[in-house]
């Protein structure tokens, strides 16, 4: 393997060149997203955003993985791996039992859609290579799977299927392994060549196949090599359906289901290619006519505590392969509080400055007196007196907002007891990001807040953990403090926010009306957020909608009489696909269901919010269509939105 | 090593007054009319070409035909729809009475909104006789998409080599401006690369999927994010970058190593060895080195069965036409070698002032046949 001086830039599981690293670097908690019982029967449509994990998940039961990890198996840090693969069923004592075959779907497949040619005949050009890539894919796993070489060792390799409905035009069954190369690669050739040559196509010639006969040569029973099968079970597993027409992609998903694969059959696609319509789907239930897909988002989501120590996991594995002495985990990377003169000064001030405000605001009355001396009362850290002084600046806030509401002018010292109630981890949450805001203190740094802010998908996490990593490393070589401080982690999360927020037009499709959309949630969360009451503590990150407008949405029919609300659409769509939104389906509140739409949380850093999900508030549809043409600005009448 | 004399080893390149002069020169002893095929472009450069060859030999009969892109205009503000407009008219005026402009629509998307420019472009000249009645044919690429005249190119050098009754010459011209380049803003990059039909250099084969794979991207500036899309279709397990050298700007080529620092050392882990330097302003030079370096990687790889290139142009329409020329006499010599590519969605000019230099490139006919029969 090629040295890499950061091992956390390796973002994608084919940039990482051995199985063995693949595997050093591989944290085995993903697997938890596949059902015990059915993870390799039938079909499964696995999706994501870019970066969520499809393509390791996909490479991790290849066969030359698996056998290195049976040659492995008693390392400690590849035991728990080891022990979920062979609960899976997929590895036991002898070495793996199951053959994966992984079959990149991307290449020459939509050119066959813009021939001049019928429906049908286009169909068959289809089926036909994509069965001879199927075979020959299964050939190559076959071979390795065996530790054979491929393509010498073929004819050792035993073809046989009675039970398949149809003939493969032109193979001849039984066969060898060298005889079923020969068909598949001839079969291939003939229309790829036709595709790219820069003379007339002559499609009369090209062989076209009825369905996708191939599936049955997957079968376990069907492959033996010197006799005996190679495996127990097989797994196709169709990566980049999403560079398929969607046409092809719809054929290809309702041939599988029609003919009952014998094999399981996993078809990974990225959230970038599912129309406006699948993607508003996304995360339900309806419609279903084949498993229920694997989301690898919408998993997380429900486990997201789980996904942040995943990623500290992740962490720990890149940093231990990158050998530096002074860097054992990522922890020892990042600091994790507010400590040392500096900011106890910061803290002190703040205290004062808070203190004076509350104070000359409540010239001539006693109501809070109470509340005062209780704060002032309070000990701990000058960080933590100051998120009470902030925090009792809110509650003050809030009693007042009340009684104006009330029109009641009752200036009765209120018990400390009461600001006690009132106070919770929430409030002191908003005071801690208020604090931070006003006082120019840090807010985003720490282990927790960094893997929070991957926002759902592993490939956004090693941006951010790289960033701090490089910087800790060349800390190293200073023979410095390795250790980052919370203000260098801070501004680097707000530089990678910037970074991102300024590459939305060049990466994403329609990506000046999406960002012009993603300021209206961000400008209205932040105004919304900051308000003197802090109302929804600690802050709201994201939109909603009702679940019956999103039905709306995804109504073609509706969308042609309202094409703001189309264009709407289509922009929702667009920054979910790319993971800029984070959608909860079926919230309920106020008696409603609600699409929660949630800033990605390194939005959240460009607009100064809080990392939660959950905390919103809703818009109605026509405020959220201007926002894509229009500027948030708070209303006069603050009320009025309330 | 393999032995495989380039096709262009000797060349025509000329550049500013000596094309014109050049120009001037040829179309004295020339009976034939001349065929410029061009875009409507935006591209305030798309006219120079076509102006300053028809100004050079004002006697001559020309025709133009001319790309138009009808669904591309989606993809443009109403600023550069009137400057493609304005453009229009340029090159009609500039024909005149020496001939007939013939647009040629062809369509940017299928109904279904997938990107069918480089088919329909390959598609542009299907047939020998409609190039024969020329003595010469100019591509100018200043106003066309790599998509466009990758394919498009292939396509005329393809029917010249097919078809040896045939002495048309064909030249490739382009305008070259740096700093307006820079100026032309590049957003809403597709989702997903892809290599260029025709030019797809075996990579789809899965009967050779195991076959290491070479990428070789030209690097320009800010194209992070078409460079790691790019990445993802190739999958490479070698990355040889080109960097211009010599260049205008001398720094240049540091610049650019400085600018992908991170991508091309922590993510592809590119060996510093590996970079191949070729001349900026010079396509024949980064052709002779792309030619090079696919020729070694397949003889160092042989014992593997060889390898498959793929070409990326990140840079100017200069130097990706030395990929072009690479990829087109490679393929011809069946070899696996690619061009993969991203387009983008929408433009957008902050500056049209521009101070371009005409670059000429004469590809095919009769300098080369005196050229193989001597």
């Amino acid at each position: 393997m090629k040295e890499t001086r950061n091992p956390f830039r390796l973002r994608r599981s084919e940039s990482i060149e051995t199985d063995n690293a693949f595997l050093n670097l591989f944290e085995p908690g993903i697997l938890d997203i596949l059902s015990a019982e059915e993870w390799c029967e039938k079909v499964h449509p696995l999706r994501s955003a870019a970066g969520g994990g499809k393509t390791s998940l996909l490479r991790l039961f290849t066969p030359s993985v698996l056998h290195t990890l049976h040659a492995r198996r008693t390392e400690d840090t590849l035991k728990p791996l080891h022990q979920k693969i062979s609960e899976l069923g997929a590895i036991n004592e002898n070495g793996p039992c199951l053959l994966g075959v992984v079959l990149l779907c991307g290449q020459n497949y939509a050119n066959l859609h813009d021939l001049d040619l019928d429906q049908a005949r286009r169909n068959r050009l289809f089926f036909s290579l994509l069965n001879a890539r199927v075979v020959l894919a299964t050939l190559r796993g076959a071979m390795a799977i065996r530790q054979l070489e491929y393509p010498r060792d073929l004819d050792r390799l035993t073809v046989t299927c009675p039970t398949m409905p149809e003939q493969l035009p032109g193979l001849s069954m039984p066969c060898n392994g060298r005889q079923l190369f020969a068909w598949a690669a001839s079969v291939e050739d003939q229309i790829c060549n036709a595709l790219d040559s820069f003379g007339p196509l002559e499609s009369g010639a090209l062989p076209g196949h009825d369905t996708l006969m191939s599936l049955w040569l997957l079968r376990p029973d069907a492959l033996r090599i010197d006799g005996t099968p190679i495996v127990t079970r097989t797994l196709l597993m169709m990566d980049d359906i999403h560079k398929l027409t969607a046409d092809q992609r719809r054929t290809l998903i309702e041939t599988v289901i029609e003919l009952r694969s014998p094999v399981g059959v996993w078809i990974a696609e990225r959230f970038e290619a599912l129309s406006t319509e699948e993607m508003l789907a996304s995360g339900s239930e309806e419609g279903r006519d084949h498993e229920r897909p694997i989301e690898i988002e919408q998993y997380w989501r429900k486990y997201f505590a789980r996904f942040e120590k995943y990623c500290i996991r992740i962490a720990d594995r890149r940093v231990a392969i990158a050998d530096s002495p002074d860097l054992k985990t990522f922890g020892t990377c990042i600091a994790g509080t507010l400590d040392g003169p500096e900011w106890t000064k910061r803290f002190t001030d703040a205290c004062a400055v808070i203190e004076a405000r509350i104070h000359s605001s409540a010239v001539g009355s006693k109501k809070y007196d109470a509340w005062i001396s209780g704060v002032k009362l309070q000990e701990g850290t000058p960080q933590e007196r100051a998120i009470a002084w902030r925090s009792l600046e809110i509650l003050i806030a809030r009693d007042r907002s009340r009684k104006q509401k009330s029109l009641l002018f009752d200036d009765e010292p209120i018990s400390e007891d009461e600001r006690q109630e009132q106070s919770d981890s929430s409030l002191n949450h908003a005071a801690e990001l208020f604090l931070a805001r006003e006082f120019d203190i840090p807010y985003y740094y720490g282990s927790d807040r960094l893997s929070r802010l991957a926002s759902l998908n592993i490939q956004q996490f090693l941006g951010i953990a790289g960033d701090v990593f490089a910087e800790s490393l060349a800390a190293t070589l200073k023979d410095g403090p390795t250790m980052l401080r919370p203000q260098r982690q801070h501004e680097l999360m707000k530089e990678a926010a910037k970074a991102w927020w300024e590459s939305i037009p060049q990466r994403v499709m329609h990506g000046h009306e999406v960002r012009r959309f993603l300021e209206g949630i961000g400008e209205f969360s932040r105004w919304y957020t900051f308000g003197p009451t802090a109302k929804n503590d600690p802050g709201v990150s994201g939109t909603a909608i009702r679940m019956s407008e999103r039905a709306n949405l995804m109504d073609p029919e509706y969308l042609k009489r309202n094409p703001e609300h189309a264009r709407l659409a289509r922009i929702i769509a667009s920054a979910l696909a790319h993971n800029l939104l984070v959608a909860d389906l079926d919230y309920n509140c106020k008696n409603e269901k609600w699409l929660v739409l949630n800033l990605n949380r390194l939005l959240c850093v460009h607009f100064d919010l809080p990392l939660g999900y959950g905390q919103y508030k809703e818009r109605p549809l026509k405020t959220l269509c201007q926002w894509i043409d229009k500027r948030f600005s708070p209303p006069a009448d603050q009320e009025a939105l309330l | 090593m393999t032995k495989l004399i380039p096709r262009w080893r000797d060349y025509v390149l000329l550049r500013g007054a000596m094309l014109s002069d050049f120009w001037t020169d040829h179309c004295r002893s020339c009976q034939e009319p001349a065929l410029f095929v061009l875009a409507k472009s935006f591209d305030p450069r798309s006219c120079l070409g076509i102006e300053t060859l028809v100004n050079s030999a004002a006697a001559r009969r020309a025709d133009a035909r001319v790309l138009l892109f009808p669904n591309e205009q989606s993809l443009m503000s109403a600023d550069l729809l009137k400057r493609a407009e304005d453009n229009f008219k340029r090159i009609h005026e500039t024909i005149g009475p020496r001939g007939t402009v013939t647009p040629h629509a062809l369509q940017f998307f299928s109904a279904e909104g997938r990107r069918v420019a480089s088919q329909n472009a390959a598609r542009v000249f299907t047939k020998s006789d409609e190039l024969s009645q020329y003595s010469d044919v100019i591509v100018d690429i200043s106003g066309m998409p790599r998509s466009i005249f990758f394919p498009l190119v292939g396509s005329l050098l393809f029917l010249l080599d097919r078809d040896s009754a045939i002495h048309t010459n064909l030249f490739v011209v382009v305008s070259e401006d740096a700093a307006l380049d820079a100026n032309i803003g590049h957003d809403q990059i597709e989702e997903f690369a892809d290599f260029l039909p025709t030019f797809r250099g075996g990579f789809a084969l899965e009967a050779t999927a195991e076959l290491p794979k070479v990428w070789i991207p030209i690097l320009g500036e800010s194209r992070l994010v078409q460079l790691d899309r790019i990445y993802d279709v190739v999958k490479p397990d070698e990355v040889c970058p080109i960097l211009p050298s010599p260049a205008r700007n001398p720094r240049r080529g540091d610049n650019l190593v400085r600018e992908y620092h991170d991508f091309l050392f922590d993510t592809l882990r590119v060996d510093p060895r590996d970079f191949i330097y070729a001349a900026e302003q010079n396509p024949f030079e980064v052709y002779r080195q792309i030619h090079r370096a696919v020729l070694q990687y397949n003889d160092s790889l042989k014992s593997l069965g060889g390898c498959k290139v793929a070409l990326s142009a990140l840079s100017s329409k200069l130097m990706s036409m030395g990929a072009l020329l690479a990829a087109y006499e490679l393929k011809s010599s069946d070899m696996d070698v690619g061009v993969a590519h991203i387009e983008c969605n929408g433009y957008g000019m902050t500056d049209a002032k521009t101070d371009s230099e005409l670059f000429g490139m004469w590809l095919a006919g009769t300098c080369y046949e005196r050229e193989n029969a001597a």
